[in-house]
């Protein structure tokens, strides 16, 4: 009979690893935040992901794979070597609910709001425990960034994102708004005028290409997140409110300085970058929760001004499922609350960060308790500017989803569009008109505030590739900039800054026309690149210096202009290009249903937009939108402390910025 | 012989999307027009455009009074969908096909519906016709 003695050595090494296989191979952590390289790489130097404010709050939490039959016995994070002491009930394991393959034994255990003051690198541990005794230690590390005295600090913060807008698009507005001759610029745009200027590096914690997420929350949390995330970092839970979060600029700033928050855009307001300011979420699209958490995290972020389009997300859906299975049958109000995307946060968050728990209840009527909080509301322009005056807070809700466009806008005001009619909501307020009554709101804030000032379809009409529309949109967002300038002359204890989460479709002045408008409407009916490339586009010296006239409204007559500037696409969809605006309201009685009205001045094949107008120009990226680009984004800055914003920055680097500015310490 | 369909012998009323709601949209829902209401269940025909979207269900169709482009990945339902809309629920495979293939301003009969209803992209319609006719502009 064999023993083990007379086994060759190899094998018995075999038997024995296979029987601590069978017994249990010991437990592994996968995941550990903060995310650091320390963790992913064994790489313990910088640049270090994740980085803090002197005592700015955030969440450590791990995954802990386990092994099969097993279950955690205990675990622990340790700062330095030192145990963390957590508030009670600021703990958790999490067991179900996760996003993991369904034959890993997992535990996901978090320990919520937690902050160090000690400026310096700080090595983060986490030990965990199983059932049979063996236990597993995984180390990363994070920042504290000293804050250094800097002069007066400002009082208030005024950030003014133009979503999408690069380099290429503040060039272009320029030279339709103001104008070139013989080389010069005949004017500047307002945040040309600002003394400042540096360039931000965009990227996500999971691509070099952001979306509008991380593209903002990046800049207000100091941190990265990922791509649809914002407030927060990935983890291995399905819920969409449950992530790790890091405190946002607006959070530390409420809780340390009593300052408030104002948010306004031309978008939705459940969109990506007005949310990034105030909520915490890995899924950015579950409005109905993202716009309870505005009213009811005001407590924690300030919140005093919230406007823009988004009404859809705040009536009640009163279509309840009744116990018999039946509907109750709710108004056609147009609501798209639903249980689906609310939010009901888990015991430890509420715990450790003081935030409300929320109730699935799409039932509720947002917009009313917004009231009953003391906030005036304006549905639309005319309401504004009447309650804006007199108002301590804020809410404006000007359309159902997002606002019309400034092209349509204006369009509609000079009377010659019926676009923003056809939508229902025809007394919309234009950006520079919505900037200046939240910052009347909000200089009333004794302590200051932070104000994020969106132009939301710089980028949506760039992704359609609509040169004029997102061209106008620029114009209205810089009369929005010359308003926050206006305000910072008044009140010299005010940092202003003109940003951009990302570039948008890689957009390109590439000449201008060389036909007047006539001759480029004539070369649509000889569609192709002969007549509409190579005899049109001038290029270098035959681009010359396109002129556009400037109406009192500050917006062109018109952006059809003989030898107009033409922009192309580094990051487009397949397009037909006529370089002429686009969906001329004007009525083409010879169209197919003429007479069914709005649409009747509409092209006819507007999916396939100038299909039989214009020439193909293949796309680079797959789909019917350009998309973001990683390109480095402008940033202006002016006021108090705008000299820190020279040279390259990550748009991390910002958050910090602000924070000394404002006399963090 | 086969069967001619239920619609044949029924005339569609004529709607527009400015039939849809009280205008102006007032300070807080929307509030259904009496003529909309009273329609319900009848067939009608309305006009309008196939809002286009990055990555729809193939069954799925919004008619918007004005030509939309919908979901892009950095979108979502930040969308710049009017509040007047109609979902498009095809009666079968060849109107399915009619409305798939329709790139432009197209004319639609079918049955009305209202109340809410949740859609497969994942919003909330309110008005929907069971399509049962296409004829599209080109």
């Amino acid at each position: 009979m064999s023993t083990l003695r007379s086994v060759p050595a190899a094998v018995t090494a075999c038997l024995i690893a296979l029987c601590i296989a069978e017994a249990g191979a010991a437990p592994t952590v996968s995941r550990l935040t903060p995310p650091s390289e320390l963790f992913a790489s064994g790489n313990a130097g910088g640049p270090y992901i994740a980085r803090f404010l002197p005592g700015q709050r955030f969440d450590l939490q791990a995954t802990v794979r386990l092994d099969a039959g097993t279950t955690l016995k205990d675990f622990a994070f340790l700062v330095d070597g030192v145990p963390t002491r957590a508030a009670a009930g600021s703990t958790s394991v999490v067991t179900t609910g996760l996003t993991l393959p369904k034959d890993v034994n997992a535990a996901v255990v978090s320990q919520r709001a937690f902050s160090v003051a000690r400026p310096g690198v700080h090595k983060l541990t986490v030990r965990a425990t199983q059932s049979d005794g063996q236990s597993v230690s995984a180390d990363g590390n994070f920042e504290v960034v000293a804050m250094e005295r800097e002069g007066r600090p400002a009082k208030n913060i005024i950030i003014l994102l133009g979503d999408g807008m690069g380099a290429a698009h503040r060039t272009a507005a320029r030279i339709m708004g103001r104008g070139y001759a013989q080389g010069k610029a005949q004017g500047r745009l307002a945040m040309d005028t600002f003394p400042v200027t540096g360039m931000v590096m965009t990227s996500s914690l999971d691509g070099i290409v952001t979306d509008s997420s991380p593209g903002m929350s990046n800049y207000v949390t100091g941190n990265k997140s990922a791509n649809n995330q914002q407030g927060v970092w990935p983890d291995d839970t399905a819920d969409a409110f449950d992530n790790p979060r890091i405190e946002y600029l607006s959070e530390y700033l409420h809780r340390t300085q009593g300052k408030a928050l104002g948010i306004v855009t031309t978008a939705d307001v459940f969109d990506a970058t007005p949310a990034a300011m105030a909520v915490h979420t890995s899924n950015r699209g579950y409005g109905t929760g993202i716009v309870d958490q505005f009213l009811d995290d005001r407590g924690l972020t300030g919140l005093t001004v919230l406007m823009g389009g988004g009404r859809k997300w705040f009536l009640p859906n009163g279509d309840e499922l009744k116990a018999d299975g039946t509907r109750s049958g709710q108004p056609m109000n147009g609501s798209q609350r639903d249980r689906r995307s609310d939010y009901e946060l888990p015991a430890d968050i509420v715990a450790g960060w003081g935030a409300a728990r929320g109730t699935l209840d799409p039932q509720r009527d947002v917009i009313g308790d917004f009231e009953r909080a003391g906030f005036a509301y304006a549905p639309d322009k005319t309401a504004l500017l009447q309650r804006a005056p007199a108002a301590d807070k804020l809410l404006g809700l000007f359309s159902f989803s997002n606002m019309n466009v400034a092209f349509d806008k204006i369009g509609q005001r000079r009377g010659n569009s019926t676009i923003v009619e056809d939508y229902g909501f025809p007394d919309q307020p234009m950006l520079d008109e919505m900037a200046r009554a939240a910052l009347e709101v909000l200089a009333k804030s004794p302590r200051g505030f932070v104000a994020m000032i969106e132009g939301a379809s710089i980028d949506k009409q760039a992704h359609a590739m609509d040169t004029d529309r997102w061209l106008l949109e620029v114009l209205e967002f810089d009369r929005a900039v010359q308003v926050a300038k206006d305000f910072a002359d008044k009140h010299p204890d005010t940092i202003v800054i003109v940003t951009a989460d990302h570039e948008c479709s890689g957009a390109a002045i590439i000449g201008a026309s060389t036909k007047t408008v006539s001759a480029m409407y004539d070369a649509t009916a000889k569609a192709g690149t002969e007549s509409q490339r190579d005899k049109m586009v001038g290029v270098y010296q035959a681009s010359k210096f396109p002129k556009y006239k400037m109406l009192a409204d500050g917006y062109p007559a018109t952006t059809d202009v003989d030898y107009k500037m033409l922009i192309g696409y580094g990051a487009n969809a397949d397009r037909y290009e006529n370089w002429l605006s686009n969906l001329t309201p004007t009525r083409d009685t010879q169209q197919p249903f003429a007479t069914d009205g709005p649409q009747a001045g509409y092209p006819v094949d507007p999916a396939a937009r100038n299909k039989d107008t214009g020439f193909l120009v293949t796309g680079q990226v797959p789909g019917e939108s350009a998309v973001h680009t990683a390109t480095d984004v402008p940033l202006s800055a002016y006021g108090r402390g705008a000299a820190a914003f020279t040279g390259l920055m990550d748009n991390t680097d910002v958050f910090f910025k602000l924070a000394r500015i404002v006399g963090v310490r | 012989m086969a069967a001619e369909p239920e619609h044949e012998h029924e005339p569609a009323t004529r709607l527009a999307f400015a039939d849809f709601y009280q205008r102006p949209i007032g300070p807080r829902g929307l509030e259904p027009n009496p003529r909309l209401l009273a329609l319900a269940g009848t067939r009608v025909e309305l006009s309008g455009f196939v809002a286009r979207t990055h990555d729809a269900p193939p069954s799925l169709s919004i008619l918007a009074p004005t030509p939309v482009m919908l979901d892009d990945e950095d979108e979502g339902l930040a969308d710049d969908l009017p509040a007047a809309v109609a979902y498009l629920h095809a009666t079968d495979a060849r109107v399915a096909a009619a409305i798939g293939a329709c790139r432009g301003a197209m004319r639609v009969a079918g049955r009305l519906e209202l109340g809410r209803q949740p859609e497969a992209d994942g919003r909330a319609s309110f008005v929907r016709l069971r399509a049962d006719d296409v004829q599209c502009a080109r």
